[in-house]
């Protein structure tokens, strides 16, 4: 036996070898280690979110508050808003949500009591787009409970116009997005919904791994997600029914991702449910013609599994992992099963390749919540966060192989795989019940920021030490109209060297009952050279054969290093532009 | 299951009431009696070992972890179990995540049992989860090939292990983009065991992605009734 345990410990060993190898090779293309610090207590946020009591006894206790990136005073910089929750004695007055100006450098001021509105139902996620084409973003909460429409008013004030905007759906939301899903030039409105859940009649205690725990979703009844569409004149109509949403089976609703998926031109709309087999619905609208939706997640392969099993699915990331053009979609999962990665074959079809690219068993033992692909080191390749916490508070690693609190889980781009980064820094380490975060550059740097919360516990305001002045691009899609505000269904992709380096989506929805960020952001690292262009692709624009992205292009010596431009629909605001639009792109149908 | 090495007479009476319970599929019983074991007799590894074994059956997998090493401090010929603790901790490691320590652990069992298929369907398993797809394939052969040679009246009691093997093969096949060939691993695991509700996924899936879609809806349609028929209503791994 000695000499088999021997050999196990040469395996081991050789494994470590080859580890330092990669690193030195890493090391040797000059890029930088991953490292977050936490500034929240010098970033004026000192917020603690409520989600019921500690410890959780329901279901509705355990998912958090939601994040929203919202820029409401139009300054061009991303502010934050946090929906709050309550608890189950007061659902209908917690703490009250809040709002915080962006001040830059990572700092923030409280200006809720400015609002004009107090917002105190249990919320989750929220969605922000501007649906009455004022120019300014708006709100849609999430809640158990009625959902909220807070129109931005300007100078930091809402209002409340669910009712008048015929909104208000009663039931327990917990995602919302917007998205102009009929090329009329209006952001319609998906909302997904979880389960029917009344706090009087709470079930009986289910079990896991032998112990008795908070009940759910299993047992409850979930609720039918809904689909608005946006009547241009201030108010919306469920069109759930016509647009062929209703047909599909409901499922525990807890997140969505609103982009062309099948690079067809048209948002399609993927919603992430919980135990239940996720649901794909293919936009088949014309422009001009009413809503309508193909629900193929089970026949295009992201519903379920490699194995064909529904997973918990909180957090959505999208990226384009294997560089073939088509959004991939990366989710978390429960404890004891994996995180999973569904590349996106060719638009129709999805294949799980977590363990090609090495996703699947460090995340055994975490159950995760927000993730977001960003290239945080800026070496031209995404890399992947994953907030982490249990659900249930008995859960230690001895009794359920997996803690309560959790540290997130950081993993690096390193070639055809992705690898643990044992230290991404003081301000990515710790263990806590994380939930919701938000990924952008907030303090305008170049690389991507943090702001996280925790189930009951503080907000955290994490920066990227990367801080590198020349080694990034970032691209606003910004055209005229509420469906034109911040790109929302654009692709963008960085071009050089005569071929395609990377690519974006400006997608609805987000890395959990929060908001994607709105600025694509690359990292360039030194071998892809100074002569960069971007190109972006709108939804909905019509070229011969059908509808297809259009595409308008900025190519040229002013994207340069460490500039954010804006593109629009006819080209770059902002900067000039030189060349022709590149002939075609990896993966363009 | 390939024979101990060494095989000191067996303490009766403990060690009985926690197999029966085990085969029973009893596991919290299991538990029960082997901690009682384990704790009127606290030097005993293979009462350790037991109770570690019942924890892992329970997916208590890092509690069975603790146990399962301490038994695996034991020396060769210890007990009869002892040779193949490592087996058990390469899946308590394998399902907390340590491929690499699973690794080490079911290289370890299959250095002195190179015939024990459920060893070999492990490092094929792990080796998929490296992208190690030719090793992967050899791995799932070869305990499919032991299965089969077990043959007689071990092939009925086989048929799922087999089944397991087939459908894993497929997933090989579907990595590679040999359609073809994953549409008859699947086809394959679900004759041998129609319950295999896993397999008719993969069945449904691949027959998707060949336009087949009727044959794809019809293979959806005996997954559903495979779970049903199981007792296993579409869940995920939270309750």
């Amino acid at each position: 036996m000695s000499t088999v345990r021997a050999h196990a410990f040469a395996c081991i060993a050789a494994v470590f070898a080859l580890a330092a190898t990669a690193s030195r090779a890493i090391a040797d293309a000059g890029s930088t280690p991953i490292r977050f610090e936490d500034v929240t207590a010098a970033s004026g946020i000192d917020l603690t979110l409520t989600s019921g009591r500690m410890p959780s006894t329901a279901i509705l206790e355990v998912k958090g508050g939601g994040i929203a990136l919202i820029d409401f005073d139009g300054d061009g910089d991303r502010d934050l808003f946090f929906p709050n929750g309550a608890t189950l004695e007061s659902p209908e007055r917690g703490p009250g949500a809040r709002l915080y100006e962006n001040l830059g450098g990572l700092r923030f001021r409280d200006v809720s009591a400015g609002m004009g509105v107090r917002h105190a139902r249990w919320s989750f996620g929220a969605a922000v787009g501007d649906v009455d084409g004022d120019g300014r973003d708006d709100l849609y909460v999430c809640c158990f409970g009625p959902d909220v429409l807070l129109r931005n008013l300007g100078g930091g004030r809402f209002e409340d116009i669910t009712a008048r905007a015929g909104l208000g759906d009663p039931g327990w939301s917990t995602s919302a997005g917007f998205a102009d899903l009929d090329a009329d030039g209006d952001l319609d409105l998906f909302v997904v919904n979880y389960v029917e859940f009344d706090p009087k009649t709470p079930p009986p205690p289910a079990q896991f791994k032998g112990m008795a725990v908070l009940p759910g979703p299993n047992g409850f009844t979930a609720r039918a997600d809904l689909l608005y569409e946006n009547l241009g004149d201030g108010t919306f109509r469920d069109v759930s029914e016509p647009a062929g949403i209703r047909r599909a089976i409901p499922g525990f609703g807890l997140n969505l991702a609103i982009c062309d998926f099948d690079h067809d031109g048209r948002p399609d709309i993927l919603v992430a449910n919980d135990s239940e087999p996720n649901s794909l619905f293919a936009n088949r609208t014309e422009p001009g013609g009413p809503m309508r939706f193909e629900e193929r997640g089970l026949q295009s392969g992201i519903a379920t599994n490699l194995d064909g099993a529904a997973q918990a699915t909180m957090g959505i990331a999208v990226g384009d992992v294997d560089g073939n053009g088509f959004p991939d979609v990366f989710t978390t999962n429960f404890s004891s099963d994996t995180n999973t990665l569904h590349l996106n074959l060719d638009g129709r079809f999805f294949d799980d390749r977590t363990a090609q690219y090495g996703l699947g068993a460090p995340s055994r033992p975490l159950l995760g919540w927000a993730t977001a692909f960003a290239d945080l080191d800026h070496d031209g390749a995404e890399d992947l966060v994953v907030f982490n916490g249990h659900v249930y508070p008995q859960a230690t690693r001895a009794t359920m192989d997996s803690d309560y609190a959790q540290p997130p889980l950081v993993m690096r781009r390193a070639g055809a795989r992705f690898e643990v980064v044992a230290d991404p820094g003081p301000g990515l380490l710790g263990a806590h019940r994380d939930r919701a975060a938000v990924f952008d550059d907030l303090d305008g740097d170049g690389d991507v920021d943090i702001v996280v919360g925790a189930l009951n516990g503080p907000v955290r305001v994490l920066r990227n030490a990367h801080d590198r002045p020349d080694d990034w691009v970032k691209v606003r899609a910004e055209a005229p109209g509420p469906a034109g505000s911040h790109g929302i269904g654009c692709t963008v992709e960085l071009w050089g060297q005569g071929r395609c380096l990377a690519r974006r989506w400006i997608w609805s929805g987000g890395p959990f009952q929060s908001t994607a960020a709105t600025e694509a952001h690359f990292g360039v690292p030194a071998a892809w050279g100074d002569d960069l262009g971007v190109r972006v692709m709108w939804p909905f624009r019509r070229e011969a054969g059908g509808p297809k992205p259009a595409v308008r292009s900025a190519m040229g010596c002013d994207v340069r290093r460490g500039q954010t431009v804006t593109v629009d629909r006819d080209g770059v605001r902002g900067a000039g532009v030189r060349g022709a639009a590149p002939s075609g792109s990896p993966g363009s149908p | 299951m390939a024979g101990s090495r060494a095989a000191p007479l067996p303490q009766a009476a403990p060690v009985d009431g926690v197999r029966a319970s085990l085969r029973a599929g009893d596991f919290a019983a299991a538990e029960q009696a082997a901690r009682r074991w384990a704790g009127a007799e606290p030097a005993n590894l293979r009462a350790t070992f037991y109770v570690g074994l019942a924890l892992h059956k329970q997916k208590r997998h890092a509690e069975a972890l603790a146990f399962l090493e301490r038994a695996d401090a034991a020396p060769d010929g210890a007990f009869a179990e002892s040779p193949h603790v490592p087996h058990y901790l390469g899946w308590c490691r394998y399902y907390l995540g340590d491929l690499s320590g699973a690794c080490a652990a079911f290289e370890q069992h299959a250095a002195g049992f190179p015939e024990y298929d459920d060893t070999q369907f492990a490092l094929g398993l792990i080796a998929f989860d490296r992208d190690e797809v030719d090793e992967a394939e050899r791995r799932f052969r070869r305990a499919l090939e032991l299965l089969e040679r077990a043959g007689g009246d071990a092939g009925a009691t086989t048929a799922r292990e087999r089944a397991k093997c087939l459908a894993r093969l497929g997933d090989v096949a579907l990595r590679r983009g040999d359609l073809p060939s994953a549409e008859r691993d699947a086809r394959a695991a679900v004759v041998l065991w129609p319950d295999h509700h896993e397999a008719w996924a993969k069945l449904a899936r691949v027959l998707d992605r060949q336009g087949k879609t009727a044959e794809a809806a019809a293979a959806r349609a005996e997954q559903q009734a495979a779970l049903a028929r199981i007792d296993a209503a579409p869940r995920k791994a939270a309750p």
